[in-house]
C-alpha cells in the first residue's frame, strides 16, 4: 500500500457537521471577522472622505469670489451700509469692480448678496446669514416680478448645488438653513460636503459666464431671444395662490428686518423698454407690491422705466458696465446718499 | 442574409421612434454591416497586397468604425433629417479649419484630465481582459485590495459626474 493511499485526502479530514457547536463557533467567529473588516474599512473610508473634505475646504478658499455664501463668511467688515438683494438684475451691480466704485461714489460701505433666479425664499436665506454674524444700516432689495411667481426661483432654487459649492461650512449657516424651511432640503448635502468635493470647477474662480463674457457688449436685439427669455422667466400663467405666498414671505421678511431697525427700500432695476413692455402681469404685480410695501411705510424706487437706453444693456435684461455706471450716477447714488 | 441584416437594422430604427431620423440610423448601420461583409474578402487581399501589419490594420478598422458609428449618431440624435444634413455640412466644411480650430481650442484642465481617464480606462479594459483584476487582487496584501478599492470610491466622488443629463441613449 502506497503511502498516499494511507493518509486521508481532503475530504476525508473530520469536520463539523452543520448544526454541530463547533460548526456554530466557526461560523459566529467568521461572521466578527467580516463585520470587523468590514468597520475597519468603513473607518479607513471615512477618514479619507474627511481629508477630501478638508480639502475642498482649503479650495474654496483659495478660489472662491462670488459666491453670496463665501462673500458673508468672508465679508471684512461687521458692519455695513447697505446689502443688496435681489436677483440676477441686481447681481450685475456688483459685476467687477461695480460694487467698490458704488461705495466710493456714495461714501458708504455696500455688500451685494444678489443671486442669480434668487427669489425671496433665497434672498431671506442669505440676508439673515449676513445678520448673524454682521450688520448693516439698510437693505436695498431689487424686485423682480418674476421671482414671485415660481417655486423654481425659491424653495426649488435650493437644489441647484452649485450656489453651495463654494459655501464655506459655517455652523451659523447651518443654523439659519434649518431655521428657513425652504433651505432644510440642502442641509444633507451641506454638511457632508459632496457638491464641495465633486465641483468639476474647484480649481476655478466662481465668476459666471455673463460677467466674465458679456459684461462689457452691447446687446443687438433679438426678438426669438427676448421671447426666449421671457418664457423661460415667467409662467404661461400667472398662479395667484403661488404668487401671494411668495408676497407674504416678501412682507415676511420685510417686517423682520424693520423689527431689527434696518432700514429697507425696494426698488426695481431698469429694463430694456421693448421688453418690459412684454412682461406679463406687471401692472398687477406693481400694485400688489406697493399695497404692502406702503402698509409697511417702506420706500419704492421704481426704476424699470428709467436709464434703460438699449446700450445699457448687454443681454436682453440685465445692464452692461456701461449701464450700471450710468445707473449708478443718475438713480441709485441719489437715493443711497440721503 | 443581406437583406436579412438590412431589414433588421431598418426594424431596430423604427423601434426607436417614427421619425426618419431612426430609420436613417438603422439602414446606415445595416449599410455598414452588409458593406463590412461584402468587402472582406477585397480588403484582405488589400491588406497582403500592401502587407499591411495586422496591429495596423485593427487601428486602421478601429478608426473608420469609431467614425462611421458617430456619423450615424449624428441621425440618431438630431431633430430632423435636415438638422443631421446641417450639421453634417458644418463638420465637414470644418474639416479644413481642423489645425487651427485645434489650435484656438482652450484645452482646460479638465479636458486634459478628461483623456487621461480615457486611456486609463482602455488600459484598465486590456488589463482586466487578460486576466480578471479581481482576480489579480484576491491574493494581494490587504494595503493593495484595499488601496484599489478605495481609489475608485475617491475617483467616484471626487470627478463622478453626478445628477447631470442623461446619455443620449438613456430615454429609451
Amino acid at each position: 500500500m502506497s503511502l498516499k493511499t494511507n493518509l486521508p485526502t481532503t475530504t476525508e479530514l473530520p469536520v463539523a457537521s452543520p448544526g454541530s457547536p463547533i460548526a456554530a463557533e466557526e461560523e459566529r467567529s467568521k461572521m466578527q471577522r467580516f463585520l470587523r473588516t468590514s468597520l475597519r474599512f468603513v473607518l479607513v473610508g471615512l477618514v479619507i472622505y474627511l481629508a477630501l473634505y478638508i480639502i475642498s475646504e482649503q479650495l474654496v478658499y483659495n478660489y472662491g469670489k462670488r459666491n453670496r455664501f463665501f462673500s458673508v463668511k468672508t465679508a471684512p467688515l461687521a458692519q455695513y451700509d447697505y446689502v443688496i438683494l435681489g436677483a440676477s438684475r441686481a447681481a450685475a451691480l456688483g459685476y467687477e469692480d461695480m460694487n467698490q466704485r458704488l461705495e466710493q461714489m456714495t461714501n458708504s460701505k455696500i455688500i451685494n448678496l444678489s443671486e442669480l433666479g434668487a427669489g425671496v425664499a433665497f434672498n431671506r436665506v442669505l440676508v439673515e446669514y449676513f445678520l448673524a454674524s454682521h450688520r448693516t444700516q439698510a437693505v436695498v432689495y431689487f424686485a423682480d416680478s418674476f421671482a414671485f411667481y415660481s417655486p423654481a426661483w425659491n424653495e426649488e432654487r435650493f437644489n441647484d448645488s452649485k450656489l453651495f459649492v463654494r459655501a464655506p461650512f459655517d455652523p451659523a449657516l447651518v443654523q439659519v438653513l434649518l431655521q428657513q424651511p425652504a433651505g432644510r432640503s440642502v442641509l444633507p448635502d451641506y454638511l457632508l460636503g459632496f457638491s464641495k468635493i465633486n465641483n468639476a470647477d474647484r480649481f476655478a474662480p466662481d465668476i459666471n459666464d455673463d460677467e466674465r463674457t458679456k459684461f462689457g457688449v452691447t446687446y443687438r436685439p433679438v426678438a426669438q431671444i427676448d421671447k426666449q427669455r421671457l418664457d423661460y422667466l415667467y409662467p404661461k400663467q400667472i398662479d395667484q395662490a403661488t404668487f401671494q405666498r411668495y408676497m407674504g414671505q416678501f412682507e415676511e421678511m420685510v417686517i423682520s428686518l424693520q423689527a431689527r431697525n434696518i432700514r429697507v427700500i425696494v426698488m426695481k432695476p431698469p429694463v430694456p423698454a421693448r421688453f418690459y413692455a412684454t412682461i406679463p402681469g406687471e401692472a398687477a404685480f406693481d400694485q400688489s407690491l406697493k399695497a404692502v410695501l406702503d402698509s409697511r411705510n417702506v420706500e419704492f424706487y421704481d426704476f424699470s422705466q428709467v436709464a434703460n437706453d438699449e446700450k445699457f444693456f448687454f443681454n436682453s435684461d440685465h445692464l452692461n458696465r456701461n449701464g450700471v455706471l450710468n445707473f449708478f450716477e443718475t438713480q441709485l447714488k441719489g437715493v443711497l446718499v440721503q | 442574409m443581406y437583406f436579412n441584416q438590412m431589414a433588421v437594422f431598418l426594424v431596430s430604427g423604427l423601434w426607436h421612434g417614427s421619425n426618419w431620423t431612426f430609420v436613417i440610423w438603422g439602414a446606415l448601420n445595416g449599410f455598414y454591416q452588409v458593406a463590412t461583409l461584402l468587402t472582406q474578402g477585397f480588403r484582405d487581399k488589400i491588406a497582403k497586397l500592401i502587407r499591411l501589419p495586422s496591429a495596423l490594420g485593427s487601428i486602421l478598422g478601429a478608426f473608420v468604425t469609431f467614425h462611421l458609428v458617430l456619423i450615424a449618431w449624428v441621425f440618431f440624435r438630431a431633430s430632423t433629417v435636415t438638422d443631421a444634413v446641417d450639421i453634417l455640412q458644418v463638420m465637414v466644411g470644418a474639416i479644413p479649419r481642423l489645425p487651427a480650430l485645434l489650435g484656438s481650442y482652450p484645452f482646460t484642465g479638465e479636458l486634459i484630465l478628461s483623456f487621461v481617464l480615457i486611456v486609463a480606462l482602455l488600459v484598465i479594459e486590456i488589463i482586466d481582459e487578460r486576466c480578471p483584476i479581481s482576480e489579480r487582487l484576491r491574493d494581494k496584501p490587504r494595503v493593495l485590495r484595499w488601496g484599489y478599492y478605495y481609489a475608485l470610491l475617491v475617483c467616484l466622488v471626487v470627478i463622478g459626474k453626478w445628477g447631470l443629463s442623461q446619455f443620449v441613449y438613456m430615454q429609451f
